[in-house]
Parts: C-alpha cells; structure tokens; sequence
C-alpha cells in the first residue's frame, strides 16, 4: 500500500467510526462524531494531496499541521481546463464555498492549548472557556448545535465519497 | 499536407499497456477493461472502461452516474496535444446496480459494443460475465 492509499484507508475508518458515534438522540457524543468527522476530513485530504505531489503534479506535501483549509486552496488553484470532465476540475469542484466553511469550522475545533492570558476555545476535546470562571466540556449537551452536526456530516460524506474515487483514479493514472 | 488524426482502435496497444498496469496494481483487483468509442463523443479522445474490486470504496453513486473523468498526458500514458483520455471506472457491486437500473453510462457502453466499437482488453470469469450481462 502506498501513504496516499494508507491516508484514505485511516478516513474511511475514521468517517464509520464517526457514524457509529453520530447519534442524534445523545447530543452528549456529538463532539466524538466531530473528532472523528475531522480526522477523516484531515486524512482523505491529504492523502490526495501527497498522491498529487507523488504524481508531480503539485510540488507541496501534508505536514504534521492538522488544519486542512490551506490544502483545499492549493487544489483550488491547480490549473483548470475547459472541461469539466477533467480530473483535477472534478477535485476543485468538490471544494465548494460551503465544504470550505465547513473544513475551516473544523480546523477551529481541533484542540489546542490557549496562549497565555487568552480562553481556551471552543473545540471537541478539551475543556473550553466561555468566561475565566466558566468552563465547559465538548461533551455538553449544547456544546455543538443540531445544525453544525448536519452540516460537519455532510461535508466529510461528501468528501469522503469523492476523494476516494479521485484517489482511486489518480493510483491508475499514475501507478 | 494534413496529419491524419488517429481514432479508435488506434491505440489499442499503448491502451493495453495501460490495463496491464492496473493489473499489476495491489490495491484493486481489475475485472475488466474495455477501450471503446462511444457514439457522439469526440473521436479523437480515448475511452477505456474498467471494473475494479473496491473501487471509490465500493460505494454506489447516489446520482446513477459511473465515475468518469479525462485526463491529459502523463508520464506514464503520452498523449498527442488535444487528446484526453477518458476513464469510465465502477465496482462490481455498483456496476451490477447500473445494469440492473440502466443507467445513462451503461447505455454508452452497450451501444458501443452492439455497434462492434468496444475491444476487451481484459477480462476475469466476473469481468466476462459482466460484459455478457450489458448486452
């Protein structure tokens, strides 16, 4: 198996795992399905992303970073033709202003520790802050809406279904 | 002095080249592989259909569509300027749902065979009951 195809194989895991945990009737996993939406997000993405790289097509490559809309740009920018047969167009048209939105609100939910002096943000794994006093945990009923729940799930389905078969094709273009 | 264009079958060796790679390929099992010409489609481009073990995850489109897209030249699969090659890729499991509910692509494809415009590169036992199943 090559590192793209190990990337892909890990999303899908981590995108069955999200529905496992994707219950609607226990908002108190929601951060769980979230975590999981995230990774799968993150993997598939740069998965196609290094198969492109291998490929020569682009010359960056995934880095330890988990945020992933900067990626979403560079597949944005790839050069397009007149077809919208084509590949790389299909690749650019899967990151509508929507998936995007939604890829950036899950990059500001992956944890980290505050700076100094500043709250911890919101984010589906550690304690956040709403005030200095006030602590929350991801896994409170209101942490994330109904809303953000369906709009986080369909942007990894999506995503998940097309840079699969995107992957795919690229491993038979480029073997 | 014009070039003459080359169409279908011209390229039927470096297309065969082509299929045996993904033959060798680990992480899909290939079970047919057709270069065809469908009927009102540019002649000069390639189209080369294939049936792989797990291929898009073996998922079924929701949209009734088979995956297909065109790329330019590659390293790998040299093209003249102006010419794309164009894959039309399932899995069983999806392609079998498109016979059954006689999706658009389908259609293409069995008009091209029926019309004598389709070479199968490659066939296993599934791949050759696949492309009697089409008919």
């Amino acid at each position: 198996m090559t590192l793209p195809q190990a990337w892909m194989q890990q999303a899908e895991s981590d995108f069955r795992t999200a529905q496992r945990v994707d219950i609607n009737a226990d908002t108190r996993t929601r951060c769980q399905a979230i975590s999981k939406y995230q990774q799968c997000v993150e993997k598939s993405v740069k998965g196609v992303l290094d198969k492109l790289h291998d490929a020569g097509v682009i010359n960056v490559r995934s880095d330890r970073r988990h945020d992933v809309a900067r990626y979403a740009v560079v597949f944005m920018h790839i050069p397009q033709t007149r077809q919208t047969g084509d590949l790389l167009n299909q690749l650019a048209r899967l990151f509508t202003d929507s998936v995007v939105e939604q890829i950036k609100l899950l990059d500001s939910l992956v944890p980290q520790y505050p700076a100094a002096g500043a709250l911890a943000a919101r984010n589906h794994e550690y304690p956040f802050q709403q005030s200095a006093a006030d602590w929350r945990a991801p896994a409170d009923e209101d942490a994330f809406t109904a809303g953000e729940m369906k709009r986080i799930r369909h942007t990894a389905g999506s995503l998940i279904l097309g840079l699969r078969r995107i992957l795919d094709a690229l491993e038979l273009l480029f073997p | 002095m014009p070039t003459t264009v080359a169409t279908y079958p011209d390229y039927e060796q470096s297309v065969q080249k082509l299929v045996d790679q993904h033959r060798k390929l680990r992480n899909g099992h290939l079970h047919l592989a057709v270069y065809l010409a469908p009927a009102k489609r540019p002649k000069r481009d390639i189209y080369l259909f294939e049936v792989i073990d797990n291929f898009g995850g073996g998922h079924i489109d929701s949209g009734k569509k088979l995956f297909t897209f065109a790329y330019g030249s590659t390293p790998g699969f040299p093209l003249p300027e102006n010419v794309r090659l164009w894959m039309i890729l399932t899995n069983p499991v999806e392609f079998d749902t498109a016979i059954q509910e006689n999706w658009k692509r389908v259609g293409e494809i069995r008009d091209a065979q029926r019309a004598g415009n389709a070479l199968v590169l490659y066939a296993d036992t599934k791949g050759k009951k696949f492309w009697n199943k089409i008919k």
